[in-house]
């Protein structure tokens, strides 16, 4: 069957095949739960070596500012090699931050795939609430964002090519951004 | 676990709390009790954050006529504007009519602002312009006495606007003393000085403001503990050997600063922060005098304070494994919150003069480094939960439990007052040493005792 998922008021060359859709949903369903696992390594294996994974600064401002997110601000732009050491620290026993390691659990929902000018390639809108469970007894920390991520997929699996994160706020609640997103 | 405290309110526990604190400080004592107390923090908010000398922006946040972005002293908002001549004025947000905010983003441009419950209007210099059915609603009214009020002292250094709120205070420069001299070091090596990257990156911490200030001033000894991680990993040279290669710079009214003897470590090339050849060449050191020169030459100041809550770091580090270092600039604040909360806001800078690809490097060691997933940073974060949660525990209180800030007193440890400085302030060296410790507290409380520095 050649099912096809609306992914919004349809357009020509908007339509995502129902297989896509699945694998998409597949992909990030089990990427939230590597992180949520604390299996680094092998989430480091969905990642492309030219992955962009960013978060950029949010301010409140006014409905028609152009500034929601500054240009060129971020809190966080990594590439793959400052990825990789962020996975190395959790390895020394002395990542204060996460010692003990959060326990996180994400819910990922509202997914909304577009296609790219790349066939293989999609863009996708997903939001995220991240619970963080931190030290011993800090409970509570919440962390909603929104994520657009570009993912590829190909026989061997999926990759992620670059994510940008959207924090809900412009002040986070959560001490530090110690953990993947 | 976030346990309110169970003292009962009263002036008389507060001062004598304080006094204890004046009284123990210098011998290298600090009551537990004053990191997570609403007491306490209530008589901060009136008797420092009121009567000191605040941050409150960079110039370069605010270049145009009608720039403004929303900030804080203390818990209270403010705004702080360009006005139409130019002029930087610091306005409480709030509408004099009833309270609401009259500004209600963080940043922007506006002539005026006009409260959004009844509509009376000020002008961006705070001037009470007018409202609605004026001459129905008051005929007359007394333009002058309804204004936003309105910082009595502001003044600029070095890009660098602060905020006094009380009239018969000290000027800034008497307020900075000795540490002016040093932030000249830091800020002024080019005529056209510095300018932030971006907005502040901004986080809630559970942690007192005071800590963040007091480690900042100074302290070389948690490097090598709470930081390992990033040495482990390659991002930053073995910190053995650290704690014996320390400066504490001392200044008056709370003011610190903390040097790594970069000319121990590095050898020439790591003179001025490591800063490159092409960097170097650019600098002008002729605008320094002989001491501050050789100082931020072979000793530089790498992290500070000034108090009560505006600290700075300047650090070289990789922008990403593997990339030439960059040497990156952040001013933060530890904006209090309440009792042993605070907001964290940290801005990353640039030399005016540097291309885009230059202060883009910058930017990215510097986020990498000390922003809020910063590789140094987040471990801050943490360790500093913990005096609050000693704050309120009421075993510590019984015990009457003091933190131990004694280093580099007389018999303890090796440091010493260094006699033959010829700078400001004073010089106390190697480390590891906690006078800046000592001298942030004692300042703290003759400042809660009432002495307007």
């Amino acid at each position: 069957m050649n099912a096809v998922v609306e992914t919004r008021a349809p357009r020509a060359g908007q339509r995502i095949s129902a297989e896509v859709h699945t694998t998409l949903v597949q992909f990030l369903g089990y990427e939230a739960r590597l992180l949520d696992e604390g299996r680094f390594d092998e989430w480091l294996g969905l990642l492309d070596e030219g992955i962009v994974y960013e978060i950029p600064i949010r301010l409140a401002v006014t409905r028609h500012a152009p500034d929601q997110y500054p240009a060129g601000a971020y809190r966080l732009r990594d590439d793959l090699a400052m990825i990789r050491k962020r996975v190395e620290r959790t390895t020394t026993g002395e990542d204060w931050s996460e010692a003990p390691p959060s326990r996180t659990v994400r819910n990922v929902g509202s997914i909304d795939v577009e296609p790219t000018a790349q066939a293989d390639e999609f863009i996708v809108h997903s939001a995220v609430i991240v619970y963080r469970e931190r030290a011993v007894e800090q409970h509570w920390d919440l962390i909603p964002l929104r994520r657009t991520d570009r993912v590829r997929i190909a026989a061997e699996g999926c990759s992620l090519l670059t994510r940008r994160i959207f924090l809900a706020e412009t002040i986070v609640k959560t001490p530090n951004l110690g953990i993947f997103l | 676990m976030d346990l309110t405290p169970v003292s009962p309110a009263s002036p008389s526990r507060v001062d004598a709390l304080v006094e204890r604190v004046g009284r123990d400080a210098p011998r290298g004592l600090v009551p537990v009790d004053i990191f997570a107390d609403q007491d306490i923090f209530d008589a901060e908010m009136d008797r420092i954050f009121t009567r000191g000398w605040i941050f409150v922006a960079f110039e370069s946040e605010i270049p145009d006529k009608g720039d403004f972005v929303q900030r804080k002293i203390g818990r209270d908002a403010v705004i702080v504007t360009r006005g139409s001549r130019g002029e930087i004025n610091v306005l409480a947000n709030f509408c004099r009519h009833r309270g609401s905010r009259v500004c209600n983003t963080d940043q922007g441009n506006a002539s005026h602002f006009r409260c959004p419950y009844h509509g009376w209007v000020f002008k961006n210099n705070g001037d009470w312009i007018g409202a609605p059915d004026k001459s129905i609603a008051y005929g007359k009214i007394d333009q002058k006495e309804w204004g936003l009020l309105k910082a009595p002292k502001v003044e600029s250094f070095l890009g660098m606007i602060f905020a006094c709120l009380d009239a018969e205070g000290p000027t800034l420069a008497e307020y900075l003393g000795g540490a002016a001299w040093m932030v000249r070091g830091i800020m002024d090596l080019h005529p056209d000085g510095m300018a932030v990257i971006a907005p502040p990156d901004r986080y809630h911490v559970r942690a007192d403001w005071k800590t963040g200030a007091e480690n900042f001033a100074g302290d070389i000894y948690h490097v090598s503990v709470a930081h390992n991680s990033v040495s482990l990993v390659d991002l930053a040279p073995s910190f053995a050997g650290l704690n014996d290669l320390g400066f504490n710079y001392i200044f008056e009214n709370g003011h610190g600063f903390l040097g790594h003897d970069f000319d121990k470590m590095f050898g020439p090339d790591g003179h001025l922060w490591y800063y490159d050849a092409g960097m170097k060449a650019r600098f002008d050191l002729s605008r320094l005098d002989d001491t501050l020169r050789e100082t931020v030459e072979k000793y530089p100041p790498v992290v500070g304070t000034i108090f009560p809550n505006l600290s700075f770091i300047r650090y070289f580090g990789e922008p990403s494994p593997g990339k030439p270092p960059a040497v990156y600039t952040s001013w933060r604040q530890w904006q209090p919150a309440g009792p042993g909360k605070m907001e964290l806001w940290s801005w990353q800078m640039k030399w005016t003069f540097q291309t885009e690809e230059e202060a883009a490097a910058s930017y990215a060691a510097g986020q990498y480094g000390f922003g809020s997933a910063g590789m140094f940073e987040q471990d801050d974060t943490v360790v500093w939960e913990g005096a609050p949660d000693a704050a309120r525990s009421a075993w510590a209180r019984k015990e009457k439990a003091a933190f131990n800030i004694q280093m580099g007193l007389e018999g303890v440890g090796q440091q010493k007052r260094d006699m033959d400085w010829t700078g400001p302030g004073e010089v106390w060296r190697p480390g590891p040493g906690e006078p800046h410790a000592r001298n942030f507290y004692a300042a703290w409380a003759r400042m809660m005792q009432g002495a307007s520095q």
